[in-house]
């Protein structure tokens, strides 16, 4: 390991050499007996970290939970419609489409007589009409 | 089910429970979560205010997307830090449109918290070399360095690979150095 790689570790693992894995604790903790300026950086790691868990200390939180169950208690119907709406509005969707599928299937297929077929349907009518009054007429 | 009961309950069980709806599941999930999200929202966002409407957020919006969790595929409390990453990251879009983080110490110093770093120039400029970092290296830094958290989970809460969180860390946590300590020297 050279001072390029342990940088390359420290980087990805953090100071606590510990926490490194083991395959390469070892060859670190021979570079570092070794190397005056891998120990350097190691410190700079460290005061980095330490620096950042100072500036970063997080402010105590009083009474976050309750203030956190009275906002939910406020809003709570309001989610609560949401949510089940959540379930309900896909299959009601899926519902609509098949309705509207169906009717566009209906309003496609309808027969439409066409002029001819009209006609002729009249024209049938007409002879079976005639057809009918002679018979009559001759009985 | 009433409250002792489901206090040595699992997360994955009380949110099954928040799922049909449970009050008294979703008061303990509060309760055992709330000093975790709030310090990583805190340590995002870096002001007290927000980190107190945002943790308030995140818990509303566990109860509102309930039904979007589903067990076996992502822990919860892996989900739980995606839902605050993601107001985070709405908060500091706001921010942005709003064209308030040009003058960051303005903010600062609206803070109680970050009040007591301005009598501390050290910890200031760590506080500002934290701030500029992306917002993905920021992340990776405080779930992997300050939580403790493995490079898996951090990768799921960023939405990325292992790789890329080392990659992310790497940087953030080189950057840092160069900006905190190389140039102290």
């Amino acid at each position: 390991m050279n001072e390029q790689d342990f940088e390359k570790l420290l980087d990805l693992y953090g100071s606590d050499v510990a926490r490194w894995p083991e395959h390469e604790r070892e060859e670190a903790s021979a570079l570092l007996s070794q190397s005056r300026s891998a120990s350097e950086l190691l410190n700079a790691q460290a005061t980095v970290e330490k620096r950042l868990a100072d500036a970063m200390l997080v402010p105590e939180t009083y009474g976050l939970e309750q203030k956190i169950m009275a906002r939910f208690a406020t809003h709570k119907q309001r989610f609560d419609i949401r949510y089940w709406m959540e379930f309900i509005w896909k299959p009601a969707f899926a519902a609509a489409c098949s309705l509207a599928f169906g009717f566009y299937l209906g309003a496609a297929n309808q027969e439409v007589p066409t002029d001819l077929e009209e006609d002729l349907a009249y024209v049938t009518f007409y002879d079976y009409e005639s057809w009918s009054g002679d018979s009559e007429d001759e009985s | 089910m009433d409250q002792p009961t489901l206090k040595a309950d699992s997360d994955e069980y009380l949110m099954q429970r928040v799922q049909q709806r449970d009050e008294a599941a979703f008061s303990i999930l509060v309760q055992r979560h709330t000093r975790s999200i709030h310090a990583f929202i805190f340590r995002l966002c870096g002001n007290r205010i927000d980190a107190e409407d945002l943790s308030q957020e995140t818990f509303l919006r566990l109860w509102q997307r309930a039904a979007n969790w589903t067990p076996n595929t992502v822990r919860f409390t892996t989900w739980l830090h995606q839902i605050a990453r993601n107001l985070c990251i709405d908060q500091f879009r706001r921010e942005q449109s709003r064209k308030r983080t040009s003058n960051q110490e303005n903010i600062a110093t609206e803070d109680s918290t970050i009040d007591s770093f301005e009598a501390d120039t050290q910890r200031q400029a760590t506080f500002d070399a934290f701030r500029k970092l992306p917002e993905r290296q920021r992340t990776a830094v405080v779930l992997c360095q300050m939580h403790g958290w493995t490079q898996q989970d951090a990768a799921k809460v960023l939405d990325t690979t292992v790789d890329g969180v080392q990659a992310l860390i790497s940087r953030g946590r080189r950057t840092l150095r160069d900006v905190l300590v190389k140039n102290d020297e």
